[in-house]
């Protein structure tokens, strides 16, 4: 009887344990589990006419490239186009520091880039369209990944183990196990396609873990909320890949800055206008039997206004036109917009009762203009605005006074404010290294355990081990992340992937830090894990969105 | 290449690690340094569900009388206490409205099975079938107890029993008391809890109250130390001192009297110019050799006994508290340890209630062991102020306390107070050759010591040797 029990409610947990270290000892100590460049190839993107038709040479479609390659009509060219248009020398591609230039060599008909002519020697980016002849050409990157089988195929494992624990628990019935073990097939498969491809794995695994988990504990909470989740699940697989296929040349979002800056703000109007209060905060909107939480998606979008305008206008906020005593400052007109639709957005959040949703918004922007500008001046302005806003909410508004105290100290208002605290405190305390095991947690003693608070179940559950390697699993997400932001070849993309992997981290450090009351507990969902349709296809978005920025180094 | 933007996501996500590594250890500590008191805290329901789920352990005396036990599974567990008010204070109650106290609080883990092994604390927690709690045997004697109870109950006050040697306590009564059954205790909560005579007050280790003259013995112990010349000395008892132009009142008008008879008459006047002899200074140390101002450890709540370092320095305050009044207070359970420590050669025992905890399978799995806590004074004078005593039950103010065939060491007191009659107080202990039983009652507004509170000790000394014996 102790022993079926034993496996019934461990052995997830240990696969789960076992999966942490491998990835922690892949991660650590070998640097084997990250992306490995092969090599960039010069691939024919477009021709207007069928190549080798005059030379009977066979078309090649993609060429490697060396430190220098000369391409032209000439035999002697490394990339030979047999093509009128082409001169004999053409043009010539050539590594300089971490890039490859391109050098018109004097043809008659010129290089074109991205359609402008060629005069100077240019970087040539990936993603770039460079028209030689009636060829156009671009530059790709062929990486190669270290294959771990194991790892790609982890999540389904791990999510059809939690399943067969479960269904033997009999807390699951047979089609819950079949619908689960559909989301275990999609998400493995979606990993092992990523690691033939050769990218994008790196970033996926860690949300198929994490994936995997959450659907698991949604089914054991309830399997209504696994039912639902297992459709977001999906959705968010498909909205990866779509990302990835929609976002040819990310760079043209660039011009359209505003406009998602404008429909950010609607969604919030709209909400504000007409939302519906769900667990205490308006945020959000039905739409039939819909339920949106547009907030999740607005986020997305004053990423890429911010990474836009901050691209655009970073050196003016950097260097400061104005001097005011000893500082130098932007003028208004470059600061001023970023300041007011910051500001509108936190006051619509504000006027939402969405703490938690403010509160990211604000390290979200201050975060993405000291990274910008890199200038400590803002960062400390930042940080003092920050700190008067929310000495002006907890002025104005009572549930910021209550959240303020409750925060201080939980145990007065154990009856009323500090229950879920509380509650959530007991499970994480009481749960040991290892935890209760799958399925012998309280969840119905901790309000909001299938969103916001799930962090407390999962670590009632699998214990301190597992709650480590889920934090461990976010910061590598983050960590990867910062890389592809690190590693993208152009500023707008560079934010762009630094704003999202700060949102996804920001996130998770302020739900868990308020689940343990690190910080005040304020309400947002714990990326990929907590229950919600709209907070998981926006993290699918961020994550193909990210692995398409990978592309580009 | 050297990129302003490069840098700073750089060091943006060494910040980012930083904080999950920040967040990483609080979560650690949470869960290695709080994680007991979390768990076990009274406030967690996850201690009513595991209840429900498990048989919890009973609680047996010394005998193996059955002092609480529960009966049926699930969400029939039924607590039933069969001695209702006798044990309220000791062992407590355990409502679902109304919480924990006691022993059901403290030793609650316990008493679930969640203290056992690995193996039984998962068994508990998963709600396998077939799981028990652990049993608590008390060093309590519930005969003992019953008889405190039943001489003690048509009064307001409190007894308390123990064995002077290992500090086991025998017997712990507090009157009134309530029925702490479930059933009556929920229906009776609003009257019980409003009473003006305080039932649900552990008056033996929570109330202080002045020990009046049985304060005395701690007084002589001091004196004693400081001058080992003491008991030569003699004193005219003319029936008052006067104490800087205030005159304090002797019961009786004694003549000359040395230590051994004070003590016997308990002579006022002797005593509190025996406490300006000593000097403030000198019985601020003795009484706090003897743990005034200490805090006490037991299973149950209990009071510390307050030291006033102030009054102490006025010559008048310093005779009142030489002799028990004033700003000096204690517990019952406190003046049955100073009782018990002058009978053990001046080594106090750190009091006990729980014996042993037994698992149900497997026997035996904790066993308490004396210790001890303080050492009040040196051997001789305990052994001088035994004598004393001894004096007192034989020829002085507690001859109610005397037994033939048995020497008996007690002390009287009569501590006035402005509520009305004085409170009623009689420590003893015996045999005095060799202590088995030390005996603390007070009985408020009782009166003379020697007439409520001594005859109270007399039979609980009687019962408690014949049963040792």
């Amino acid at each position: 009887m102790f022993w079926v029990a034993l496996i019934q409610k461990y052995t997830m947990s240990a696969l789960f344990y076992a999966l942490m270290s491998l990835i922690l000892y892949l991660y650590l100590n070998k640097r084997e589990w990250s992306p490995q460049v092969a090599s960039h190839t010069l691939t024919v993107l477009k021709s207007d006419w069928l190549l080798g038709r005059f030379s009977g040479q066979a078309p090649e479609a993609s060429w490697n490239l060396n430190r220098e390659t000369v391409l032209g009509r000439d035999s002697g060219c490394d990339i030979v186009l047999p093509d009128a248009f082409v001169s004999f020398r053409h043009a010539r591609i050539y590594a300089s520091g971490d890039g490859y230039f391109v050098e018109d060599l004097g043809s008659a008909n010129g290089t074109l880039i991205n359609d402008r002519t060629l005069n100077l020697p240019e970087r040539l980016l990936p993603g770039d369209r460079l028209q030689i002849g009636r060829t156009t050409l671009g530059l790709k990157l062929v990486r190669q990944e270290n294959r771990h089988f194991f790892l790609s195929i982890a999540p389904g494992i791990l999510l059809l183990t939690g399943g067969l624990s479960l269904y033997w628990q009999q807390m699951l019935t047979l089609r819950d196990l079949g619908l689960l073990a559909a989301v275990a097939v999609i998400l493995s498969a979606t990993c092992l396609k990523l690691q033939r491809q050769g990218w994008g794995s790196f970033l996926f695994i860690p949300v198929a873990i994490l994936s995997a988990l959450s659907l698991v504990f949604l089914f054991r909470i309830d399997p209504v909320f696994g039912l639902r989740q297992s459709f977001w699940i999906i959705l968010g697989v498909v909205v990866f890949w779509l990302t990835r296929a929609i976002l040819r040349d990310y760079k043209r979002l660039f011009d359209y800055k505003y406009l998602f800056l404008a429909i950010g703000m609607f969604f919030l109007l709209m909400t504000v206008l007409f939302g519906a209060a769900v667990g205490g905060s308006r945020s959000w909107l039905t739409l039939g039997a819909m339920h949106l939480e547009p907030s999740e998606l607005v986020k997305i979008f004053i990423i890429i206004f911010l990474a836009g305008y901050l691209d655009e206008n970073k050196e003016v906020l950097r260097l400061g036109t104005r001097r005011i005593g000893r500082f130098l400052l932007p003028d208004w007109p470059y600061l001023g917009p970023l300041l007011a639709a910051i500001g509108l957005s936190l006051l619509l959040l504000a006027f939402q009762k969405d703490i938690g949703m403010a509160l990211l918004f604000f390290s979200l922007f201050i975060s993405m203009v000291y990274v910008a500008t890199n200038r400590l001046f803002h960062l400390f302005s930042g940080l003092l605005l920050f700190f008067a806003c929310a000495s002006l909410m907890y002025l104005v508004f009572p549930h910021v006074q209550e959240r303020v105290l409750v925060f201080v100290n939980p145990w007065q208002y154990a009856a009323t404010g500090g229950y879920q605290i509380i509650q959530s405190l007991f499970a994480l305390g009481g749960a040991g290294l290892v935890g209760w095991g799958l399925g012998s947690g309280f969840p119905a003693l901790i309000p909001a355990v299938h969103t916001d608070l799930i962090f407390p179940l999962i670590g009632e559950e699998i214990g301190l081990f597992g709650a480590l390697g889920i934090l461990m699993l976010y910061l590598l997400l983050a960590w990867q992340g910062f890389r592809v932001a690190l590693q993208v070849s152009d500023s707008f993309g560079r934010l762009l992937a630094f704003g999202f992997s700060s949102l996804l981290s920001l996130q998770t450090l302020i739900i868990i830090g308020g689940v343990t009351n690190l910080i005040p507990l304020t309400g947002i969902t714990l990326p990929f894990l907590s229950y919600g349709g709209s907070s998981y296809v926006a993290g699918s978005f961020m994550i193909g969105f990210l692995v398409k920025l990978s592309e580009y180094r | 290449m050297s990129d302003p933007l490069r840098d700073t996501i750089n060091k943006y996500r060494y910040f980012i690690a930083g904080c999950f590594l920040l967040l990483s250890l609080y979560l650690i500590y949470i869960v290695v340094a709080r994680g007991d008191s979390l768990s076990q805290s009274s406030g967690n329901p996850r201690l009513w569900i595991v209840e429900s789920r498990v048989l919890r352990g009973g609680i047996y005396d010394r005998q193996g009388e059955a002092l609480a036990v529960s009966t049926g599974s699930g969400d029939q567990n039924n607590r039933s206490y069969p001695f209702g008010p006798l044990y309220a204070h000791i062992i407590g109650y355990d409502s679902r409205r109304l919480g924990k106290t006691g022993l059901e609080k403290a030793y609650d883990a316990e008493l679930l099975g969640l203290k056992g092994s690995l193996v039984e604390r998962l068994s508990v927690r998963w709600g396998l079938k077939g799981v028990r709690g652990n049993d608590l045997y008390l060093t309590i004697d519930n005969r003992l107890q019953q008889r405190a109870w039943d001489l003690l109950s048509p009064y307001t006050g409190a007894a308390v029993v123990l064995n002077p040697q290992t500090g086991e306590i025998l017997a712990l009564v507090s009157t009134p008391s309530f029925d702490p059954n479930e059933q009556s205790l929920e229906n009776q909560w609003d009257k019980t809890s409003t009473d003006p005579g305080r039932p649900l007050l552990d008056r033996a280790t929570q109330g202080l109250y002045p020990p009046g003259s049985t304060m005395k013995i701690v007084t002589a112990s001091i004196g004693l130390v400081k001058d080992p010349g003491l008991p030569n000395e003699t004193y005219d008892c003319t029936g008052e001192i006067t104490i800087q132009g205030r005159v304090l009142h002797c019961w009786g008008v004694h003549g000359v009297v040395d230590l051994n008879s004070a003590l016997a008459v308990s002579c006022d006047t002797y005593f509190a110019h025996l406490g300006l002899n000593i000097g403030s200074e000198d019985f601020t140390k003795g009484l706090e050799s003897f743990g005034w101002g200490d805090p006490l450890s037991l299973d149950l709540p209990v009071s510390q006994v307050p030291l006033y370092q102030k009054s102490l320095q006025d010559p008048n305050g310093l005779a009142e508290s030489a002799i028990g009044q004033g700003r000096i207070l204690a517990t019952p359970l406190y003046m049955a340890l100073v009782d018990g420590a002058i009978a053990n050669g001046g080594v106090m025992m750190q009091p006990y209630l729980v014996q042993q905890i037994r698992d149900p399978g497997s026997g035996v799995i904790w066993t308490a062991k004396p210790r001890v806590l303080r050492r009040v004074t040196s051997p001789q004078v305990a052994d001088q102020v035994k004598q004393a005593m001894v004096g007192v039950v034989n020829s002085g103010t507690g001859t109610v306390a005397n037994i033939p065939g048995l020497e008996v060491a007690g002390k009287t007191g009569s501590a006035e107070n402005p509520g009305g009659a004085p409170h009623s107080w009689f420590v003893a202990f015996a045999p005095a050759s060799n202590p088995q039983v030390a005996v603390c009652v007070m009985v408020e507004h009782g009166g003379e010591g020697s007439q409520v509170a001594g005859p109270i000790a007399r039979q609980l000394i009687q019962l408690a040797l014949s049963q040792g014996g």
